[in-house]
């Protein structure tokens, strides 16, 4: 259990999709049932999406649109590939931390594109909604990455998980991992933090777009949503450890179950607005998570 | 990855790097200049990993692109008119401007081939990472950390000194008023 | 072709309906969105994501231009049901469902849509009111016109686009080539002294959760509102609630599908999920105690949301500047916060629910159709220089009804 990752060839770079993707259709699922609807509502929705046709706005800037809207599933699979499956990676990335930090700050860009490239006025509300939501979240979250990665004195996500073994992070360091899921949720654009495609703007960045697109911005949300799962996994939940089974199958064990309990538990807080948020993110939430950190250091120099 | 797959690599990098930039003065629309300059800063992160800088390459593509979506911001702030794929012109001062470019063009690349290399003394650090930063911060280490939070409130005390709205049109003459009157109320009510 | 079958009919069980509701045809609506909560399909927020389009009532002229031009910007499978009468609801989604399966029908339909925009430097329209319903990015003053095209590329799919000149922008119009002929937007001082350009948006007749019927064209600069102006495009008397007979069940309807609205407009889609099945039970016909019931769970959940007290508070205030005339027209309606509206919406539900059999009198009812109603021309102060979401927000609170004049609106709001 103690053995360091292995990493395979990007060859299995399909492969890692597919597990996203799967994660993704099962927290599409689970919302489905959880809001009253029946298991089998994200595969009608896929068709329905699939048989749609496209459409396109006059003067709209349709490279920065399908660029945005399709980029959200890159960026997911772009978040997993330093993330160990059991003993495999994709990418031994001596920084993998910071690696899955640019890569959640890549979503600025794409949703902000999404938002642009329409030339809607509510499509570009809900674009500079998010990024007024994401100048909220992203130094709490990047404070909140910082925590495990000093507690395992490494930027390496297999140093981080192996720094787990006696007790996981997420025992003692449990501000920075409540403060990581809402971030996570926060960069999915979901839940609470969905201002970016609220009903009240028409939809947001979805107001304009039909067909395949919409259909890769939605799965590109819910695998945003898989890969900060599995991040959260890796760095709070020790990653592979557990008794009996394999660790490759404790990592999805765990993956699906902290997807599962995001899933559910974001449904019960109404929408939070972008304007408001920014005062709290500063004002509250950053200086509780660097006193988190301030804890991690000590607990690091005293050991 | 063999030696050959990696100069093409990182050549090819250097090339969109450069073309990105060209794209960012040519093309007709602000938001692909902001988005090409990023790319191209991505390119030269990229780049930056070739040489085993790991930090410092995913630092740069981090950075860069966060500042770009910042400039969105900006730019609808900012520029008055606001043209989206409309032709327009993104330089000023011709002739100054080129000229300068030029010489230091002339002047940076003199130097990276004409200048004398120290030949290598033994073997790279295992964390390059570390010992760039020693080597360029070394004794000063705890100036540099300090100097972080302190260009931090410099910006901050700039902003406030710069706003036209001081604290007492917020909380009134007698610095009293709760809550205070904000056109845009935030959300803990200071 | 077997696979395309298979996705048709997975897809029509899912299918998105944009629910337009006509003024005058309140009820025709909640039974249309029972009708989609029974099939399990769902109710779009813009028709770009919609297949099917269900007209709520009887259109008047002005309406029909409105829905017409939605139905315009629909992408193919695509079809419309005009539902007039609440009894027809199940018959009309049924038809929906056939006619979005008909393939040749829908083929037929995409190749008559075959056409594209052109730039119109010539075209000027006359100036008729802005019936766009949703977002459009429009330059100074003038309205568009759809033009015919010439466009190289039949990309299948596009849609037309309304175009507009800015006849302020004078001969710089002419000169640069405008992407698809829209003018530039002018700059203006917004509230923080930066120059950021004005635009005019019109919001509704066709937006989620929105009055029946409202056009609030709101001059923009941002997603703040510097100027509004709102009107009702083919008001009628009376809302068209529905009658079941019992005048206490007729007040919880209506109570909870003004709580149900001002949720989901607040972004909490399960309470108002709740509060809409609350609203179908009463309208089933059950027990009044098990609505009593249901609305208490109800009101304690939305109660003990401190987020929801938060995302609604302060709204209000921000509306009046300091030492404005109280005598205004809505003033004093919005002297209630929204937080307090909701709670009193979610009381008089539930006094409606435990009232005895007999007159509403007893209790303190007011009348159902007008309460918290204001007229429109009330609306433009209360939401100049708040943005996007405080105007939703705003108006999803209130009532606004073409029939008042300001001074009933004030006599009969509390």
């Amino acid at each position: 259990m103690a053995a360091d990752v292995v990493t395979v060839s990007v060859a299995w770079a399909p492969l890692a999709l597919l597990l996203v993707v799967a994660a993704a259709w099962w927290a599409a699922c689970l919302d489905a049932v959880v809001s009253g609807g029946r298991w089998g509502a994200p595969a009608a929705e896929a068709a329905r999406l699939l048989r749609q046709r496209r459409r396109t706005l006059l003067a709209a800037d349709r490279l920065l649109w399908r660029l945005g809207g399709g980029g959200l599933l890159v960026a997911a699979l772009l978040m997993v590939a330093v993330i160990p499956l059991g003993r495999w990676t994709l990418s031994d990335l001596g920084v993998g931390v910071v690696w899955f930090n640019a890569m959640d700050v890549l979503v600025w860009a794409l949703v902000w594109m999404a938002g642009w490239g329409a030339n809607s006025t509510h499509a570009l509300v809900g674009g500079y909604r998010f990024l007024a939501q994401a100048l909220a979240y992203e130094l709490p979250l990047m404070f909140a990455l910082t925590a495990p990665a000093v507690g395992a004195g490494s930027l390496r996500v297999a140093d981080v998980i192996a720094a787990q073994h006696g007790l996981w992070f997420v025992v003692w360091m449990p501000v920075a991992f409540v403060v990581f899921c809402a971030c996570v949720v926060a960069f999915s654009v979901q839940g609470p933090f969905a201002a970016a495609a609220a009903a009240d703007i028409g939809g947001g960045v979805l107001a304009e777009v039909s067909g395949v697109d919409r259909l890769l911005l939605l799965v590109g949300r819910y695998a945003l949503l898989a890969a900060g799962s599995a991040f959260a996994v890796v760095a709070f939940f020790g990653g592979g450890d557990g008794p009996w089974l394999p660790d490759w199958v404790w990592t999805l064990v765990k993956t699906f179950a902290v997807l599962s309990v995001l899933v559910l538990v974001r449904r019960r807080v109404p929408l939070l607005r972008p304007d408001r948020l920014v005062e709290v993110g500063w004002v509250l939430v950053l200086p509780l998570t660097l006193l988190q950190l301030l804890v991690v250091s000590v607990v690091v120099v005293v050991r | 990855m063999t030696g050959v797959v990696q100069t093409v690599l990182f050549w090819g990098l250097g090339a969109v790097a450069v073309a990105a930039g060209v794209v960012v003065f040519r093309t007709d629309s602000m938001a692909r200049a902001t988005y090409a300059l990023a790319a191209s800063f991505v390119a030269v992160g990229a780049q930056v990993l070739f040489l085993h800088l790991d930090y410092v390459g995913v630092i740069v593509v981090l950075m860069m692109v966060m500042e770009m979506a910042v400039m969105a911001v900006y730019m609808v702030m900012f520029m008055g008119m606001n043209p989206a794929l409309m032709p327009m012109s993104m330089v000023h001062s011709r002739k100054t401007s080129l000229g300068g470019a030029a010489g230091a063009f002339i002047v940076l690349a003199g130097g990276a081939l004409l200048v004398p290399w120290p030949a290598r003394r033994g073997a790279p650090a295992v964390d390059l990472t570390v010992s760039l930063g020693q080597a360029t911060m070394g004794s000063k280490m705890l100036v540099m950390l300090v100097v972080s939070p302190v260009l931090f409130s410099t910006i901050v005390s700039a902003l406030v000194l710069a706003l036209p709205r001081s604290r007492y049109d917020r909380l009134g003459d007698d610095l009293r008023r709760r809550p205070a009157e904000d056109p845009q109320p935030g959300g803990v009510g200071r | 072709m077997g696979l395309n079958e298979l996705l048709g009919r997975w897809a029509v069980r899912r299918a998105h309906v944009l629910v337009i509701e006509v003024p005058g045809a309140a009820g025709v609506r909640m039974a249309v969105e029972r009708g989609l909560t029974a099939r399990s399909w769902v109710q779009a927020t813009s028709p770009a994501e919609a297949d099917v389009l269900a007209v709520c009532g009887s259109a008047g002229p002005r309406m029909s231009v409105v829905i017409a031009a939605v139905w315009d910007q629909m992408p193919g499978p695509r079809t419309r049901v005009d539902v007039v009468g609440s009894a027809g609801v199940p018959a009309a989604l049924n038809a929906a469902a056939v006619a979005l399966l008909d393939s040749d029908a829908q083929r037929s339909d995409a190749t008559s849509r075959l056409g594209s925009w052109t730039d119109t430097d010539d075209e000027r329209d006359a100036g008729d009111e802005n019936d766009d319903d949703h977002q459009r990015d429009e330059s100074n003053g003038n309205d568009g016109n759809d033009g015919e095209a010439s466009h190289g590329d039949m990309d299948i799919g596009e849609d037309h686009g309304h175009m507009d000149m800015g006849e302020d922008h004078g001969d710089m119009a002419m000169d640069m080539p405008m992407p698809g002929g829209i003018g530039l937007a002018e700059g203006g001082q917004d509230r923080d002294g930066l120059e950021m350009d004005v635009l005019h948006v019109p919001l509704g007749p066709v937006l989620p959760h929105w009055p029946p019927g409202l056009v609030l064209t709101c001059t923009l600069q941002g997603d703040v509102v510097v100027q509004a102006t709102a009107e009702i495009v083919d008001p009628v008397a009376g809302r068209g609630l529905p009658v079941t007979g019992d005048a206490r069940r007729d007040v919880l309807v209506d109570r909870c599908d003004d709580v149900a609205r001002l949720l989901a407009v607040a972004g909490w889609g399960s309470a108002a999920a709740q509060a809409r099945q609350l609203r179908d039970d009463a309208l089933d016909g059950v027990a009044l105690p098990v609505c009593a019931a249901g609305v208490a769970r109800l009101t304690r959940r939305v109660t003990r949301s401190r987020v929801l007290g938060w995302s609604l508070r302060g709204l209000c205030t921000a509306t009046r500047a300091p030492g404005q005339d109280s005598s205004a027209a809505g003033s004093d309606v919005l002297a209630v916060e929204l937080p307090d509206r909701l709670r009193g919406w979610l009381e008089e539900a539930a006094a409606a629910a435990a009232a005895p059999t007999g007159s509403l009198a007893g209790v303190g009812l007011t009348d159902v159709a007008f309460t918290d109603a204001i007229p429109p021309v009330a609306l433009p102060q209360l939401v100049t220089g708040l943005d996007l979401a405080a105007v939703r927000l705003i108006v999803a609170g209130t009532g606004v009804v073409a029939d008042l004049t300001a001074s009933a609106a004030g006599a009969r709001a509390r």
